[in-house]
């Protein structure tokens, strides 16, 4: 078969399966009542969403080699060696946008957990419908 | 099952099947493609040019010079974001005494594994931070590894022994913001220079511009640092280690003093 044809169906299928992953942990944020559940359901969703930032970074060389990572290697480089890292190399903008992602998403994580750890200890439930409730009973009193 | 819970069923499944025919019918363009984009080629032929200098950020490692020189400020803003979960999070815990108590941790085998494997996760860590301008890896990822380590101790050691031997709250907060004010005098240093010496510098720059003749050496005694790349990376690794440690630290917190730390805010209100 055709090596460009089947680099681009595979492409297309983990592409499509990511959104599916999207999709399922989008459905376990809006709809599953625990709050620990919806931040592991938010988790799964940034992890999708930079993994499909990766699959857009990465390239195809001439005659299907191995791309390389974007680590200049031969110090000091040639022009010749230049011109070979660009054609090589994969894409790595995609991968600085996400390096920082990573990371925020873990503070922003831990923060969450830290947030439903003291809702848990001031109102002894992390259920968002009892959580209304209560609010709701503490607004008529 | 509620009509409500079919709703929001068909409405993921929507979803997912118009981005999958979006994607199908080209969307986001054939991928993968034989040439990266414009601006990344760019990057790959600038990173380490010897050639053409001024545009150079003299790093081998791509990602880093995308991340610490060409696109620093971003950077410096999602640092900002992230330090600002731990504050929001260190406001969480406000008031709360960590009482001395005497805890056992776990079983002695643990422990003893414990010992052995801290240490080389330790130098992973510092390897991955240290190396961050000359192979994959950070300062991001050399203080992930390193919290790693911490974790492990908080579990198998307890936290109470981990304070007795001075990682106390104050002071992982005091050594943040030491790695906080190593990515400010770094990002300013070109800049005082320049006004000392009466040059044209810019805040955040790296090497030499063709406007601006002065920049920090990318090689010192033989040994490539890429300017700023590496105290960014360093002064990163270490705030970010202490960052997540004093996270670790918030949420073991035992639940007997967070309680009592609520209660005494229920008095005060």
């Amino acid at each position: 078969m055709d090596p460009l044809f089947l680099s681009r169906l595979f492409t297309m299928i983990m592409t499509l399966s990511i959104i599916g992953i999207m999709g399922i942990s989008l459905y376990g944020i809006f709809h599953r009542p625990s709050l620990i559940k919806k931040i592991i359901a938010l988790t799964i969703f940034s992890d999708a969403a930079n993994t499909f930032a990766i699959i857009i970074g990465y390239r195809l060389t001439k005659g299907y080699g191995m791309p390389i990572l974007p680590v200049v290697t031969k110090i000091p480089p040639s022009t010749g060696y230049i011109e070979m890292f660009k054609e090589t190399a994969v894409d790595p903008l995609p991968q600085a946008l996400v390096l920082t992602a990573i990371v925020i998403n873990l503070g922003i994580i831990a923060f969450l957990a830290a947030l439903t750890l003291q809702i848990y200890r001031v109102s002894r439930t992390i259920d968002v419908r009892t959580l209304a409730v209560m609010r709701a009973k503490e607004e008529i009193a | 099952m509620s009509l409500r819970h079919v709703i929001a069923i068909i409405a993921m499944v929507l979803l997912i099947v118009t981005l999958s025919y979006a994607i199908t019918m080209g969307a986001i363009g054939p991928i993968p493609l034989f040439k990266v984009r414009r601006v990344s080629e760019f990057y790959l032929t600038n990173a380490f040019n010897p050639f053409n200098k001024t545009i150079s950020a003299m790093t081998p490692e791509v990602v880093t010079s995308i991340v610490w020189d060409y696109r620093s400020l971003d950077t410096l803003f999602e640092t900002a974001v992230f330090y600002l979960a731990i504050i929001a999070t260190a406001m969480l815990y406000r008031g709360v005494i960590v009482r001395k108590k005497t805890q056992v941790g776990l079983s002695p085998i643990i422990k003893t594994v414990t010992k052995i494997v801290v240490p080389s996760i330790i130098v992973i860590a510092v390897a991955v931070a240290l190396h961050g301008h000359l192979t994959p890896g950070g300062g991001f990822q050399g203080g992930s590894i390193a919290a790693v380590s911490f974790a492990l101790m908080l579990v198998t050691f307890s936290l109470y022994t981990l304070i007795r031997i001075g990682a106390s709250k104050e002071k992982l907060l005091a050594l943040r913001s030491l790695g906080l004010l190593g990515l400010i005098v770094t990002s300013i240093v070109v800049f005082v220079m320049g006004k000392f010496l009466g040059i044209r510098a810019f805040i955040l720059q790296n090497q030499a511009k063709p406007v601006s003749i002065i920049g920090l050496p990318f090689k010192i005694c033989n040994f490539l640092i890429s300017g700023s790349c590496f105290f960014f990376n360093v002064s990163e690794a270490l705030a970010v280690f202490m960052a997540f440690g004093l996270l670790f630290i918030f949420i073991s917190i035992f639940e007997e003093d967070v309680e009592e730390a609520l209660k005494r805010v229920e008095v005060v209100e």
